[in-house]
């Protein structure tokens, strides 16, 4: 059985643990339970990708590097993509003179890139996968990552979004795998985010997301 | 497998450098002919190279973008079902769209033009699709990735029918990207020759309709239908361009494949590989191929990278497609670009084509991986009966 153990999101202002319901203090690094190596040099997107999977990690009572034998992948989306990336990256080399493009700027022009940056630090060795479309930007990377534990590519998956304002991600992992015992069904949450309006952006899929919680009663502090 | 849970490969088509459909590029690669040439879309003076898998006859910073103009070519005529679940593979999609906004002055919202939701969408209008369909990007392993979860869809029952379009072009956003990785042979790729230095960028365009067998029964099929049998994917977690030295990572990704398609180390009789030509790839294949296989079960490898290039999200679908064209005819295509093999791949990789024979000459392995550590692997089975 996979459950939804853990949701972390994160925005330049605040930042927190869905399930239980912790308000995250720390900031910048400290955030991570061991040291992000090179962080300095991670676009905009990975730093708010790297921040919300560690909190949804966190959230869910399970340190990293994971427990061995425990593979874990990741699948993100997003409203934007990596347009950002690739305006600052094109833009770049044209005001250079359309001679050498930028390495560090080019690497981020992939909108895999934020989740190949979580993969290296927390050391998610299953599937790495860019999944978007309608209705909602969580709904896609959530089917997708469903459909990998249920095809036994990996044991437990992490399903987001980056967007302008920040980064959500949830934990589906077995249940007995995470520290603390509040869970959603992963159904439940895609039929929230693929029916009801407002979830289109980070705002509004965490507000969803908090309601749902509040409505099933399963929000316990840890 | 059991027939009631295969994904079948039921029609598919694909323009290359090579030109339209995969006999053409079939023909190209057996006969041991480079489609990589000079670059004439954009200034070329600053870069380390100036060549790259062309597609002839498309119009570059025009009225719509290549991969457009490649897809409305590739999709004329294409009917599919209406519930037909939709995959888009792609890495950059449409992005000579945001270097024309960006070279013209134009706002972000022009540059927005170019992400692959916006083509996501046409390609369902086009094809009258009713579902949402999915974007997927897995960096140079997209195409085979985006196979997989079609392949997935149908095996589960989730969909009766999926469609996976792959594509990706040459533009100066891409090649001057690859450029500056210093990633780029001077001359055409040479994937695992000793001295081989580089990639060559290119392009292409595919699709691929999958379904169950009971919905295969009722369609016209040009070729014998194809399995999709088994399908791993991973991450190195590793190297944000570089791949794991040791090959662990994409082993990874093959042992699932080959768990799911209950296929042994000597049940496979030939490995499409990714076969970029650049140092570190080509090296890390080898690798991965001799945990899976054993160091000395050598079976025929492949890339088709020296001939049309990297195609990078289309390259994986592209590769599955001429793939399951080599179980058809028995044979795999020689190493385009190859002079002198690396020792690590020396019985293995070859300039010769070599006809499949032995145990599991009916089931193919084809590999990809890309920036960030991903990884892709598939297992294809040919219906037909194994040849003696």
């Amino acid at each position: 059985m996979i459950m939804v153990t853990g949701i972390g999101w994160w925005r330049r202002e605040a930042s927190g643990c869905l399930l239980s319901s912790k308000e995250s203090k720390e900031t910048g690094q400290g955030v991570f339970s061991s040291q992000f190596k090179n962080f300095g040099r991670l676009d905009r997107d990975s730093k708010a990708a790297a921040y919300a999977v560690a909190l949804a990690l966190k959230d869910a009572s399970m340190d990293y590097p994971l427990a061995p034998g425990l593979t874990a992948g990741i699948c993100g989306g997003g409203p934007e993509g990596c347009l950002g990336a690739d305006l600052l990256y094109f833009r770049d080399y044209v005001d250079c003179g359309r001679t050498l493009g930028r390495g560090n700027y080019f690497i981020y022009t992939l909108p895999t890139s934020p989740l190949a940056e979580c993969a290296i630090h927390f050391g998610l060795e299953g599937p790495v996968l860019y999944a978007a479309g309608a209705p909602s930007p969580l709904a896609g990377p959530l089917e997708c990552a469903m459909n990998a534990i249920g095809d036994a590519q990996a044991d437990a998956m992490l399903a987001g979004f980056v967007s302008d304002d920040g980064a959500v991600f949830l934990l589906l992992s077995p249940p007995e795998k995470a520290g603390q015992k509040n869970c959603l069904r992963p159904e439940d949450v895609m039929d929230v985010m693929k029916k009801r309006q407002g979830a289109n952006d980070m705002t509004g899929a965490l507000g969803l997301l908090d309601n749902m919680i509040k409505e099933r009663g399963i929000r316990t502090a840890v | 497998m059991s027939t009631a849970q295969q994904a079948l490969i039921v029609s598919s088509d694909m323009i290359t450098p090579y030109g339209r459909g995969a006999g053409a590029a079939w023909d190209g690669l057996m006969a041991g002919r480079s489609a990589i040439s000079d670059i004439g879309r954009f200034p070329t003076g600053a870069f380390k190279a100036s060549n790259a898998g062309i597609i002839d006859g498309l119009e570059y910073r025009g009225e719509k973008s290549l991969v457009m103009q490649m897809l409305e070519r590739l999709l004329e005529g294409v009917a599919v079902p209406p519930d037909t679940r939709l995959y888009l593979a792609t890495t950059k999609g449409e992005i000579d769209l945001l270097e024309r906004a960006v070279l013209e002055g134009g706002s972000e919202k022009d540059a927005a033009l170019s992400r692959p939701e916006v083509l996501l969408a046409r390609l369902r209008e086009m094809l009258s699709i009713e579902g949402d369909g999915t974007v997927v990007s897995a960096a140079c392993a997209s195409g085979a990735s985006a196979l997989a979860m079609a392949a997935s869809d149908i095996v589960s029952g989730r969909a009766g029918t999926a469609l996976v379009v792959a594509c990706d072009s040459v533009t100066e956003f891409v090649y001057s990207g690859f450029s500056s990785l210093m990633a780029i042979d001077t001359g055409q790729a040479r994937p695992f020759d000793s001295d081989r230095s580089g990639l060559s960028v290119g392009e292409a365009a595919a699709y691929a309709l999958v379904t169950t067998p009971q919905r295969a029964a009722g369609m016209d099929m040009h070729d014998t239908p194809v399995a999709v049998t088994g399908w791993g994917m991973s991450s190195d977690a590793n190297h944000m361009t570089g791949p794991s030295r040791d090959g662990r990572g994409l082993w990874l990704a093959i042992k699932k494949a080959m768990e799911m398609a209950g296929a042994g180390p000597d049940g496979l009789g030939s490995v499409s590989a990714h076969g970029t030509g650049t140092m570190y790839n080509d090296s890390m294949e080898m690798k991965a191929l001799k945990l899976a296989f054993g160091d000395d079960n050598k079976k025929p490898v492949y890339s088709v990278k020296g001939g049309m290039g990297h195609s990078m999200g289309a390259a994986g679908l592209v590769e599955a497609l001429l793939a399951a064209v080599s179980l058809r005819e028995g044979a795999v295509p020689p190493t385009v670009g190859v002079e002198s093999v690396d020792a690590e791949a020396t019985g293995w990789v070859s300039k010769e084509a070599r006809r499949i024979s032995g145990r599991g000459n009916n089931k193919t392995l084809t590999t990809n991986s890309g920036f960030g550590g991903i990884n892709a692997a598939l297992i294809l089975e040919s219906l037909e009966a194994q040849r003696a």
